[in-house]
Order: structure tokens, then sequence, then C-alpha cells
């Protein structure tokens, strides 16, 4: 198995951008000291002494990431070889960034930390990216691009997530290829389109027209989708698509996080202080927090009430709430953090059963032949 | 070629040839009358190793370059017309044109130019279409791609259709770079040592402040007006919408022909799907050439 840590050493950020959900960033300035990181490679080698056979990714994600300067993740790759020896290996590196601090500097860091793809984030749609209140998205659109093309000369690739907010859903073919056209590499780089979520700066009520009912964005998806099979050749991957065709037509790729129903025994978020939450954004929502890397190890997180709760969701979902859904297969109940949102508990479905009832009847379905509830034998 | 080098394309001087720095490539560029490409290419030979990637051609017609008395040198040549291509004559001289080494760059205006090319091609010449031409007739090239691409028989590679196909599996391609325009690697130098980073900005006299033998600088190609691809994607210009963006990148927007050329993208990639579906590939692994 893969535990995936989401490592938020800052949630502080360059950009301000009008539909981060993170929010109040201002009073989010803490940093990750060198030693709660000393302490989150002790955590993780005390893991993966007692699971031999599994691997750990550190994402690094924030706020901005990169705010966190090149020698932090520098003495992030000294400490992994000092402390974890033999067992180096398994730790793999990502970052999740808005790239437009990228320097040559964080070229090396890359490399050194053996990250050759990159997440980011960009849409077609102007304006919403911003690196100050002032800036209308002239700024922050020269800073990426100027960080893009440094980083193409670096041969690292990028995966880029596309926020779907109201003025695209009428565009989804020239949002796809936009951003697809983002970078040049189509064997390795990625989109990923996710609808905007309501948290933090996003879920302020003078942003609501940016809002995208759970109708609409299946709408958006299956539209994209229409494009996407026909062109699926020459086009680099495409989120969620790619992995529902394996998933549905091959039988072997995994749901993502949010679908998967199994992020309880895959994923936990690390705060700036250490805070050990279930994931990056229940660390935003500030709910489903198991501990401190100060007071606990992954064990004691493991067996926390709460993440048992959250592993058991699935099945009880799919007794109660979902019980009977053709498609609950495909999605689990969705996030656990977005069903907090809606509904004030985890435990409850995400509001995103008309996102995939619109997306699979009228689109996948349709277009591909395949009847969801019962998938080709592979 | 590594990505630090750079080829030169250059008038026959050999004074100039003498100035390209060690390492680097030269494409020849020569014009010629009847029956005297050896001797000036004889002329052109330099005096010191110099790695010769290319020779450009450029006739009166097809009877120029039928008459000169060796059309091979064991460099590959691109050879262009000042005149049209007479259907007639290409069957006349039909065993005389088969060779390897040389590929004819044709414009593309109507059914004729269509013809000559078919024609061509199945002769197994190699043909680049030269997209950059002003009347370049899209509607044409859409056809002739669906040809090239789902028709099995064999016939000479048509570029930069082939070119474009192979792009589909690299990390970065850049269509400029078949007309030898991508200003990252090459340089255009005038009989004074004067250079540009293109073609384009060769001919209108869009020189860099670097001259043969000084090294480019990364500043420099802030001064060429080929290749702005993150410009144009941060004004959402409509090249950036268009499918063959990852491809193209602008370069043919740079000759002012956008938007015509985002259906030559469309028909290019409906072919390829269509076959892919078959192959289950993008196509081109099956691309029949001679």
């Amino acid at each position: 198995m893969k535990l995936t840590l989401i490592v938020k050493a800052t949630e502080h950020c360059n950009a301000n951008c009008m539909y981060c959900s993170v929010g109040d960033k201002e009073t989010k300035k803490n940093r990750m000291d060198d030693e709660v990181l000393r302490l989150l490679f002790a955590r993780i080698k005390t893991y993966l002494k007692k699971k031999p056979d599994d691997d750990v990714t550190i994402t690094w994600h924030g706020g901005e990431p990169l705010l966190m300067g090149a020698d932090f993740y520098r003495t992030a790759h000294r400490l992994q070889g000092d402390m974890l020896g033999n067992d180096a290996y398994r730790v793999e590196h990502a970052f999740q960034t808005n790239l437009t601090l990228f320097t040559e500097e964080f070229a090396e860091v890359f490399r050194i930390l053996g990250v050759t793809s990159v997440g980011s984030s960009f849409e077609c749609h102007e304006g919403l990216r911003r690196l100050s209140l002032r800036d209308h998205g002239e700024a922050y659109d020269a800073q990426f691009f100027q960080a893009l093309a440094r980083l193409e000369k670096t041969g690292t690739s990028v995966g880029f997530i596309s926020v779907v907010t109201s003025p695209m859903l009428d565009k989804p073919i020239e949002s796809l290829t936009y951003v697809a056209n983002l970078f040049p590499d189509r064997i390795n780089t990625g989109v990923q389109f996710n609808k905007l979520y309501l948290e933090g700066e996003a879920a302020k009520s003078d942003l609501h027209y940016l809002a995208v009912s759970a109708a609409d964005f299946g709408h958006f998806l299956g539209k994209a989708f229409s494009y996407w099979i026909k062109r699926k050749n020459i086009l680099p991957s495409v989120q969620p698509f790619a992995t529902l065709e394996n998933h549905l037509v091959k039988g072997h790729a995994s749901l993502s996080c949010v679908d998967s129903g199994s992020c309880g025994a895959t994923h936990l978020g690390i705060g700036p202080p250490g805070d050990i939450y279930q994931c990056g954004r229940s660390m935003d929502r500030r709910i489903l927090c198991y501990g401190n890397l100060k007071e606990n190890d992954f064990e004691d997180v493991f067996n926390h009430p709460d993440k048992k709760r959250l592993n058991q969701r699935s099945r009880q979902l799919a007794a109660t709430e979902c019980s009977g859904c053709r498609f609950f297969p495909h999605c689990n109940g969705g996030c656990p953090v977005e069903a907090h949102r809606d509904s004030g508990n985890f435990m409850h479905r995400a509001p995103v059963c008309d996102t995939k009832r619109v997306f699979f009847e009228q689109y996948f379905e349709p277009l591909t032949g395949i009847n969801v509830s019962k998938p080709p034998e592979c | 070629m590594t990505r630090n080098e750079r080829t030169y394309i250059l008038p026959p001087e050999p004074a100039l040839v003498e100035r390209v720095p060690q390492g680097d490539g030269v494409i020849l560029e020569v014009q010629i009358e009847k029956a005297s490409l050896r001797k000036q290419f004889m002329r052109l030979l330099p005096r010191r190793s110099i790695g010769v990637q290319g020779i450009r051609i450029h006739c009166k017609d097809l009877e120029d370059f039928l008459a000169a008395e060796e059309r091979s040198f064991g460099h590959e040549m691109d050879v262009s017309f000042n005149t049209r291509l007479d259907i007639a004559e290409i069957l006349a001289h039909s065993a005389e044109l088969e060779n390897d080494m040389y590929r004819f760059v044709l414009p593309l205006q109507d059914a004729h130019d269509s013809l000559v090319i078919k024609l061509l091609g199945s002769l197994g010449i190699g043909i680049l279409l030269d997209l950059r031409d002003p009347l370049f007739n899209w509607r044409e090239a859409g056809e002739l791609i669906a040809d090239n691409i789902l028709n099995l028989a064999p016939r000479g590679l048509l570029e930069p259709i082939a070119s474009l196909l192979h792009g589909l599996e690299k990390k970065d391609y850049f269509l400029g770079e078949i007309y030898h325009e991508d200003p990252r690697r090459y340089a255009w130098v005038d009989e004074q040592g004067r250079m540009a980073l293109s073609e384009k900005d060769r001919g209108a006299g869009n020189w860099i402040s670097a001259r043969l033998g000084d090294g480019i600088r990364e500043e420099d190609l802030g001064d060429q007006t080929i290749f702005h691809p993150h410009d144009l994607l941060r004004r959402r210009h409509r090249c950036a919408f268009c499918e063959g963006f990852f491809l193209c990148r602008g370069y043919l927007d740079a000759y002012g022909q956008e938007p015509f050329c985002q259906g030559f993208f469309n028909a290019l990639f409906d072919a390829v799907c269509i076959r892919g579906t078959k192959n289950g590939k993008t196509g081109h692994e099956t691309h029949a050439h001679r």
C-alpha cells in the first residue's frame, strides 16, 4: 500500500485566488520548522519499519509550498537520507504548487528529491487567479507563464487541475483544449477537472456566482468527455475520464481519493505545527484532526476513533443513504470532507449524486455503450 | 543534435562558413542556374571540419534542377522552385527524379498543386508543403491529409504531416523545426554575417545584436517573432484553444495563417483518430512511405 501524506509546510500563499479553499491565509502564516520536519521523518521511519510492504508519498501542498524556500526542501532531502537510511528510497515526493515562484533553484530541488512531474492548477477563464487584491489576473498570469517556460526547459512535466466555475460551464471543450495546451509534453502531462469547492475564500457569499451545481458539473464533464473520447489518442491523460475508463473498461485502476471510499486507509494531512489531519481538505476545514506529530505516531492516528469511523463510511453508506444506487461503486459516497461541508457530518454522502447521474446516464453510457451497473468482464 | 547546438543557415560564402562556432552545424543555401550546382557546392566546401546538415537549393524550374550534372552530395537537400511544376514535365522525367536525398518544397494553392504533390508522392519523392505560403489552400490540404494518412499505398514522405504525426509522441515538438525556424536551434545569416532567428525575421531585417561567430544569448530570443507560445496562452489568443497548438505553438499564426490552419489540425486529428481507432494507436506507426 502507498500512504499519501499531504504536507502543508505552510498554509500561507503568495497568491490571492478568488476560489482558494484555504481562506484566511493572512492568519495562517506559520511555517513548519526544522524540528517538526525532523519529527515528520521520524514518524515516517517508524511507519516504514512497521509496514515493510508499504511506501510513502509526501505531497508538498499549501498554501504555496515554494514559499518555504529551496533550503527547506534540501533539509527534507538530507533528513530523509540521514534518518531513513536504507528505507529512504521508499519515500517519494510530489508538489502541488501554483508555480509562480518556480526558479532554477527549485528545479535543482525537484531533481534531488526525484520529482519528475509537479501538480499545478490553471484555467482558461481569466481573472480568478491573482497575486494581490489589486491584480486582475495579469500579474499572476505573467509570473505563471514565465515559470512555465522555465519548467519546460528542465524537462519536468506537469499535471494541471482546472477548477470548473460558472463562466466555464458553456466552454467544456475550450477549457480542456486550453489546459491541455499549457504544456507541450502530451505523454507525461495530465489534466484534471474539479468542481469549485466552496470552502475558504470560495465560500464567501459574494463569490457564490462562481458556484457550479452538481448537475451542471455533470453536464460539463459529459461534454468534455464527448470530445475526449474522440480525441483521447492525441490528448494528455484527462481525469476523471482516464481513470473511469480504466476502472470500467479495464477493471484495474483505482479511483481517486474522493471516489475510492478508502481515503481513510491511504491519506493523512500534516499541518505546519505538526497537526495530523485526515487530508489537506480536512485541514482547510479544521475537521478530522487526529493528533500531532509531537505526541502521536501514524499507528496512533490509524487507531483514532474518527479514522476508524471513516474507514466504515463506505460500507455504512452502501447500506443506508446510497443503498441501491447503481453509481455507488464509482463514487462510494464522495469526499467525506465535502459531505461535512454539506451536512455537518462526514459520515453522510457528499453532494455528488447529480454529477454522477448526469454524467453516466446522459454521456458516459450512451457514448461508450457500457452499462456502469454491469461493467464488462476484463 | 543536442539542445545546446545551433544550426546556421548560410548563403554560399566560404568566409561565413569559417566563422561558424565549432560544434555547431550549417545548412547551406544555394541558388542554382543550369548545371552550376556542383560548381557552386565545391566552392562552398569548408576548409575545416564542419557539420553540414543539409542544403537548401533554390531553382528556377524543374528543368534547371534536372540539368545540374550532379544532384546528390551526400546531404539532405530541400529543393524549391520559382515556378510551379508542370505535370507533363514530371511524367516525362519520372525516371530521372528518383532520388532518396532530396525533398521538394512545394506550394499548395489549388487542385493542380494537389495533383503535382500526389504524382510526385507516387514516384516516392519526399515533399514538404509550405504551410507558410499566404496563398496556401487549406481546403485542399484537408483532403490531402486524409488521403495521406488513410491511404495505405506506398508513397514518398509528405511533410510536415509525417513529422506532425511523429510529434504526437514527442515531449517537445515544434512545427517550425521542419522549416528550420525554431529560434532555439537555428539562426539565419545574411552575406554580411548578420543574424536573425528565423527566415521570416531575416526577410524582415529583424537582426539580433550578435553576429555570426558571437554566442547567441538567451535574451536574443526575445527579439524573434516566431516562437511565443506562452504569450499566446497568457493572452488567451485563439491559437491557445486550437487542437494543434501543442505541435504548432503559434508558428502558423506568426505567418498570418490563423484561423485557417485550425481546420488543418482538425482534419489531421480526425484522420489520426480514425486510423488510431483501427490500430489502437495514433496510427502513424504504419504510415506508408517508400
